[in-house]
């Protein structure tokens, strides 16, 4: 294996293996938290410009 | 999750809607396009333009799809139709939106075909019946025996096989889908993509242990020919269409059914982090799993130059004839060859049972029809234009369906979406309805990637591929001789679909007294006051 490919499987495979770990990490973590902590309520409904 | 009221479904639970989402994602596409894709695009090059436009297209589509469906579902629309006239409050609006009934329907059809092949070689594999076929041509031979094509003489399977596998498929599929979206699509999805990644995670370790092949070839050699960088290929458009176009089809944008999944979410649900979630446990199952078997294995028995005829050859060639013969050669093959068509079938029934599912909603939403009424009518549209597909395989009947709605009906819907959603409601009412409940601000940079950057991206790629592949196709300059009756009525058959839904469309806006220009009535959750609904 040249190590090229081997840069490229690497920083491939940690790109998507992060990007999962980190996604279902917050949801998990969210998961425990109230609604309470949701970002946008505050936010104005896009159906309200009608 | 929460229901918008007593008469809609609703999630169960949050990693449900997740592993349906990504189940509806993962598919053939993941084990069998994506390794090839790479090996023919330069490798390490491919990969650099694949992760550009997962950024700049597959991101921004998720999000984009999730909003659409979601905005829909505030008006109990599940449905593609419903969805744009949401939106845009026009009367073009709902027929624009018909397109998003028309591919989902066709791309089930034959894709439960092409699904009920891997149910077949489940059992072949475990009956050992393709045993001792032990070279590449000697499979395909087999494959086109089961399909019914080629010479009748030399043919293995009864004529009957093909149809027997597409029943029972279809059956699954249409009992799953009539169960309902929690006791049966997400029920579907909590076994089965845990399951699809046991088995794809067994098979890849399987494949990296592999002894040196007959001419001293390793998995790792495997790995080396998918990923080694050939940097000089990356200023080719050709490139960085493929992985786009790759893209486009792992995420499963352009379809209607994310839309639809995400229908069944209220305003206080979080769809930015799950859109992220959903695109990275695809992306998962690609780039990790589906890039570790099939073409390391078949680098291992063939060597680089036997995969790169492999790869060459199509995607169907690797998984159907290529990945048998490896089988044939290693000890417990019977069962891993089990394993694998196995978890071609999951990965391609969690897809399917998700295309019915915006056909299902447009007749319960307009028509008032039962689930259970509807699911079976849609099996029996399904048995009746799949039977067109096994008996006219041979003639390009299937070819001309993947092309129209497979692949090109979806990066035009994509496109119309992304301007409907985007420009008619308007930028910053996307950004806002994005983030309404969610649990992730998304970087403010992605507001003008989906503006600006994914339209232009969808247009250079619908422009690219009408001038190379499109006409070319439509004035059948690569039809074989004598099958032109069959893809002309291929194409009538998609006329014949989007006529139908066009018309349908029209009956019930008519029977529901729909007004294009003063939208829907919002669905209120049963115990919520109104005054508490806009946000």
């Amino acid at each position: 294996v040249t190590p090229g490919a081997i840069v490229f499987m690497i920083a491939s495979w940690s790109l998507v293996l992060g990007l999962t770990a980190w996604s279902f990490g917050r949801i998990l973590r969210d998961g425990r938290a109230s609604d309470g902590e949701k970002t946008a309520p505050e936010e104005a409904d896009p159906a309200d410009r009608r | 999750m929460r229901a918008h009221d007593g008469s809609r479904e609703a999630w169960g639970t949050r990693i449900g809607l997740i592993l349906a989402m990504a189940g509806n994602a993962v598919g053939l596409g993941n084990f069998l396009r994506f390794p090839v894709q790479a090996a023919d695009n330069g490798g390490g090059s491919f990969m650099v333009t694949y992760f550009v436009a997962l950024l700049l297209l597959g991101l921004p589509l998720m999000w984009i799809e999730w909003g659409i469906g979601r905005n829909g579902g505030r008006f109990r629309k599940g449905h593609m139709p419903g969805m744009f006239a949401a939106i845009w409050r026009h009367p073009a609006a709902k027929y624009t939106g018909v397109i998003g009934l028309v591919i989902p329907l066709v791309v089930m059809i034959y894709y439960t075909y092409i699904e009920s092949w891997t149910l077949a070689f489940t059992w072949f594999s475990l009956t050992g019946d393709y045993w001792g076929r032990a070279t590449q041509p000697e499979m395909v031979a087999y494959l086109r025996s089961f399909q019914g094509i080629g010479d009748p003489a030399a043919r293995v399977h009864a004529p009957w096989t093909p149809y027997a596998f597409f029943a029972v498929t279809l059956a699954i599929n249409i009992w799953i889908v009539s169960k309902g979206i929690s006791a049966g699509i997400e029920r579907l999805a909590r076994i089965g993509m845990p399951i699809l990644f046991l088995f794809a995670t067994i098979l890849a370790v399987v494949v990296c242990l592999l002894p040196a092949g007959p001419d001293g070839s390793t998995a790792a050699d495997g790995l080396n020919f998918i990923y080694a960088p050939d940097l000089s290929r990356i200023g080719q458009p050709g490139v960085w269409l493929a992985s786009a176009g790759q893209i486009f089809f792992t995420l499963s944008v352009g379809m209607g059914s994310l839309q639809a999944y995400a229908s069944y979410l209220t305003t206080k649900d979080d769809i930015a982090l799950n859109g992220v979630a959903t695109a990275a446990t695809n992306e998962t199952a690609e780039v990790v799993l589906g890039g570790s078997i099939a073409i390391p294995a078949a680098v291992v028995f063939f060597g680089v130059g036997g995969a790169m005829a492999v790869a060459q050859s199509g995607a169907f060639n690797l998984g159907f004839a290529t990945m048998p013969v490896v089988f044939q050669q290693l000890p417990s093959g019977q069962l891993l060859g089990a394993l694998w068509f196995s978890l071609l079938f999951f990965a391609g029934i969690t897809s399917s049972v998700a295309m019915l599912t915006p056909i299902i909603a447009f007749f319960r939403e307009e028509f008032g029809f039962r689930r259970e009424a509807v699911s079976l009518a849609a099996g029996i549209v399904t048995a009746l234009f799949g039977l067109m597909h096994i008996a006219w395989l041979e003639h390009g009947f299937l070819d001309e369906w993947d092309y129209w709605a497979g692949t090109f009906g979806l990066v035009v819907l994509a496109f119309l979406e992304t301007i409907i959603f985007v420009w008619i409601f308007e930028p910053e009412n996307a950004w806002r309805s994005i983030h309404q409940g969610a649990d992730i601000r998304i970087p403010r940079v992605f507001k003008f990637v989906m503006t600006f950057v994914t339209p232009a991206y969808l247009l250079v790629i619908l422009l690219w591929w009408g001038w190379q592949d499109a006409l070319p196709i439509l004035r059948m300059e690569r039809v074989a001789p004598g099958d032109e009756p069959y893809v002309l009525l291929s194409r009538l058959v998609i006329v014949f679909f989007a006529v139908v839904f066009t018309l349908l469309v029209r009956a019930a806006w008519r029977r529901n007294a729909y007004d294009d220009r003063a939208g829907f009535v919002e669905a209120l959750p049963a115990a919520t006051p109104a005054k508490e609904v806009n946000l």
